[in-house]
């Protein structure tokens, strides 16, 4: 169980900057999720704490030790690969003592960690097997095992979870987080899934193009992110660049709004709201502002309805609609209200950043 | 973004690795070659920078004649080698073809087994008192006898043909289903079918192996030095004027070699910028559809097929068959009997363990050496290991009397003087071989995912640890492989061999062509006999090893 803590760090390959500064402080014990889209850096970092190449500046503490320019063989840090990475010459047992035999254990402790790793992973039963004879999803719970019963520091999980079916990935999310919280283990999670990383983590870090945009929870990531690229990556859409008039005066989806004070000296704001906050409606609802709209394409998935609509003065929207709220069934032509409450709509500076207006 | 494990300055495992190979390859390959350059281009009276020998080279009759030569036996070569092996592949993947196996089976053997047998083999069969001369000839039939250019060409075809049918039926198995069947939806008959777009899409497999044969043509010294007569070639020509200038400078020799290793290249490049836009990337859905192979058609096809083989093997049959007749001298009697083999065993035994000594040290050499390399040129990404790759290309396109030329310039004198060692004969089938050993090692370990090694070292293995606890293990079936097909190709080296060998350091391809021309093609053929069984064991236990069979032998 160690505290994480990360100053500065950069790293460029070529001319192409992999990590720009990055400064962060992951608590003993959390639940720590890399969230951004491929490229941003989430990787990069991932693999400097594990020493699998070096920072160009900048440091890495694991507690009070620095681990400058330590070899990844002596980090104490265990590693979960995107790609399982178990060795496919050894049995399941032989795979689980690898590090165990490295740091020359005697017979007996190591018989017992093996067992009781085995066990919190549920592969006793399996242990003998040759890993082509696993599914994916053992595979990957005998790379978890392998990794924690060196009883690592940290523990570093690079998108475990993208080469498994949808059904595999939320219950194997499931073992992952209790086996986490039961053994306090600080945990470091990559992935590009904002669902999982909502589900799993007890702070989220959005990054982008080699930076750091946000840390929280994942309440406050969802809640209050605090610029554009952070709320698109967590489900908002529908940017719109909107002019800015007296009073901050702001016209959208036919009705009159106020953007913030924030926004007025450069007259221009970007608008975002996210789908499943509209409510569509078969007519105007009182008191609550809306326009008219047609829908252009309704998708029934099961769960909900995704309507691409467009309102009557021109502007294309999308909406999910909760499949049973209503219990309407929308057909492409359809005419329909499109309703949206103030406390709904997301407001952000009209700049390369969009920084979050309140 | 690089996936490969960087350490930055520390000198470790891997940078003294680095450090060997670099050495390696700048004393063995890359000196030899910049002496042979040089000679070529110093007048070694005066000692003044001359282009009077390439001068010579290119307008003087009897060079230019060679030059032509050498070009008509690599087009021909090539030219034959594509005739042959492309219908077989089409055939054989696209039809079932009765004994595909077996087929594929002798297209290997033929490929490894000595490549100067062929020359000899088929004078016993059609030179001058050959039985298939002497058949026709109590027929009334006239026909030229195998000497000459026509007969280096058949030969070359039937030797070389295997690479195109290996790797164009590797290639014909990836081609998709549905783009055939979209031509043909399209109105394409299956002749236009074939030309507009299977054939394209194979051009890359085909014009690869295409030039291979034209290249290996190039260079072969054996086939034209025993059936070529008149017919002088760069190759033999570049031997003649070496042993002829012992003891001046080699001058003319070099240029001949500089000329050879020009042409290759100048091949070689042309190819890979002919199919510089011709990168398919396989997204095989659906494997290629095998048709039966019935009535006249199927029974042409059939006997396409096995004729190739056939001859291809024929110089193989002659080869064992010759070697257990009973003889007397030179004289073969028409009995059967075990006399060449004691004449062998009798008079030079020490050829054979010389061969194996050599082969097996070179083997061993070249395992070690090219499984580090390709780590280093695969995980280790970095200048030095581009440089080494592209480096690792030149002994392709050097042919074995150039880089023996070389060899003798730069380790003749000390401090590192190994003329008339068996050092030398190791290194040199070494460095030959190396290019080969390291393709082997290289396309197993990209088989081997980089987060593996990680892993190890993640669980605490130092690099070293990693490399030997879990790549090595993982690399091993592909790396026996290899160092057989190492072996094959060091036991069957001649044509750098011939001008380094001494007496005491003979070995058994170098003693069968020195046979043949003495006439003494007993002792020939026991011991090519005794060269194709050491062969064919390493085909078996390649053939055993290989998940990928046939094109391990590439």
């Amino acid at each position: 169980m160690a505290r994480v803590r990360i100053e500065g760090l950069q790293k460029s390959y070529g001319s192409y900057r992999a990590l720009r500064d990055v400064s962060l402080d992951i608590p003993s014990g959390t639940f720590f999720t890399l969230l951004g889209p491929s490229g941003c850096g989430k990787t990069t970092l991932l693999r400097a704490i594990a020493g699998f190449h070096f920072q160009d500046a900048g440091e890495i503490h694991l507690d009070d030790v620095a681990l400058g320019e330590m070899h990844a063989s002596r980090r104490e840090v265990g590693m979960v690969f995107q790609d399982y990475a178990i060795f496919p010459h050894l049995s399941v047992w032989d795979n689980v003592c690898f590090g165990l035999v490295q740091r020359k254990l005697p017979r007996q402790e190591m018989h017992e960690r093996a067992m009781a790793v085995l066990e919190t992973v549920q592969l006793v039963d399996q242990r003998e097997r040759m890993p082509a004879q696993l599914s994916g999803g053992q595979q990957q719970r005998v790379g978890l095992a392998r990794a924690l019963v060196i009883r690592p520091k940290v523990l570093l999980m690079d998108e475990p979870l993208s080469n498994l079916d949808a059904q595999l990935r939320v219950e194997l999310r499931q073992d992952i987080r209790r086996t986490q919280r039961r053994l306090g283990i600080t945990t470091v999670y990559v992935t590009h899934d904002q669902e999982e990383a909502l589900s799993v983590s007890d702070l989220i870090c959005v990054m982008n193009q080699g930076s750091v945009q946000q840390v929280g929870t994942p309440w406050e990531i969802y809640r209050q992110p605090v610029n554009r690229f952070v709320a698109s990556f967590v489900g908002a859409h529908h940017f719109s660049e909107l002019a800015v008039g007296e009073e901050g005066a702001v016209r959208w989806l036919g009705c009159d709004w106020t953007a913030p004070a924030a926004a007025r000296p450069s007259r221009r704001v970007v608008l975002a709201v996210r789908p499943e906050k509209l409510r569509i409606a078969r007519a105007l609802v009182d008191g609550l502002p809306g326009c008219g709209a047609i829908i252009e394409t309704a998708t029934f998935t099961g769960r909900e309805i995704q309507l691409q609509l467009r309102t009557d003065d021109g502007m294309a929207i999308d909406a999910i609609v909760n499949a049973h709220s209503e219990a309407t069934e929308w057909r492409s032509g359809d005419r329909a209200c499109v309703h949206v409450r103030a406390e709904d709509l997301m407001w952000f500076a009209a700049d390369a950043v969009g920084e979050r207006l309140t | 973004m690089s996936r490969a494990i960087r350490w930055r300055g520390r000198p470790d495992f891997w940078s003294g690795a680095m450090a060997l190979s670099v050495a390696l390859l700048a004393v063995l390959l890359i000196w030899p070659l910049v002496e042979v350059l040089r000679i070529g281009l110093v007048d070694p009276d005066t000692g003044e920078i001359t282009l009077e020998f390439y001068r010579k080279l290119l307008t003087h009759r009897y060079y230019v004649g060679a030059l032509l030569n050498s070009m008509w036996v690599g087009l021909g070569g090539m030219l034959g080698a594509c005739l042959l092996g492309i219908p077989l592949a089409y055939f054989t993947t696209r039809y079932t073809i009765r004994g595909r196996d077996l087929i594929s089976t002798c297209a290997v053997l033929a490929l490894v087994s000595p490549p100067f047998i062929g020359a000899y083999s088929w004078i016993v069969v059609a030179g001058n008192n050959g039985w298939l001369t002497n058949l026709l000839k109590s027929l009334g039939l006239q026909v030229p006898t195998i000497y000459g250019m026509h007969g280096i060409i058949l030969v070359f075809s039937l030797k070389f043909f295997p690479f195109v049918y290996l790797m164009t039926a590797s290639a014909l198995k990836n081609v998709n289903r549905s783009l055939e069947e979209a031509a043909h939806n399209l109105g394409c008959t299956p002749w236009q079918r074939f030309r507009r777009v299977t054939l394209p899409l194979l051009m890359p497999a085909v014009s690869a192996s295409a030039i291979l044969c034209f290249v290996l043509s190039l260079a072969d010294f054996g086939t034209p030095s025993i059936i070529g007569r008149d017919i002088r070639t760069l190759s033999t020509l570049a031997y003649n004027q070496y042993t002829s200038e012992m003891g001046g400078t080699p001058s003319m020799a070099v240029s001949i070699s500089m000329l050879m290793i020009v042409i290759s290249m100048v091949a070689v490049f042309l190819q890979r910028w002919s199919i510089r836009n011709r990168q398919y990337a396989g997204s095989l859905i659906q494997r290629p559809m095998v048709h039966g192979a019935r009535g006249l058609q199927g029974a042409l096809m059939h006997a396409f097929c096995w004729g190739v083989v056939a001859l291809a093997m024929l110089p193989i049959a002659v080869v064992v068959y010759t070697s257990l007749l009973k003889t007397n001298g030179p004289v073969f009697l028409d009995e059967f009997g075990l006399t060449s083999y004691r004449r062998v065993l009798d008079e030079v035994p020490d050829v054979i363990a010389n061969t194996l000594w050599f082969a097996g040290l070179a083997t061993l050499c070249i395992t070690a050496v090219g499984a580090l390399m390709s780590y280093l040129i695969v995980r280790r990404e970095s200048r030095l290991s581009a440089w080494l790759d592209a480096v690792l290309m030149v002994p392709y396109v050097v042919p074995g009397v150039v880089m023996a030329i070389g060899f003798l310039l730069v380790f003749n004198r000390p401090p590192i003087d190994l003329v008339g060692t068996a050092t030398v004969i190791v290194l040199i089938m070494f460095i030959r071989r190396l290019p080969y050993g390291v393709r082997a090692s290289t396309a197993v370990l990209r088989q081997i995912k980089p987060s593996i090694e990680e892993a190890a070292v993640n669980l605490g293995a130092s690099p070293r640890k990693a490399f030997l606890s879990v790549t090595v293990p993982l690399m091993l079936p592909g790396i026996v492989a290899g160092a057989m097909m190492s072996f094959i190709t060091s036991i069957n080296e001649l044509s750098s061999t011939l001008l380094l060998y001494t007496a005491p350091t003979t070995t058994m391809p170098v003693k069968v062509f020195v046979a043949v021309l003495d006439g003494e093609f007993g002792v020939a053929a026991a011991l090519s006999t005794l060269l194709l069984l050491c062969t064919g064991a390493c085909v078996y236990g390649v053939l055993r090893l290989g998940q990928s069979k046939e094109s391990a032998f590439l």
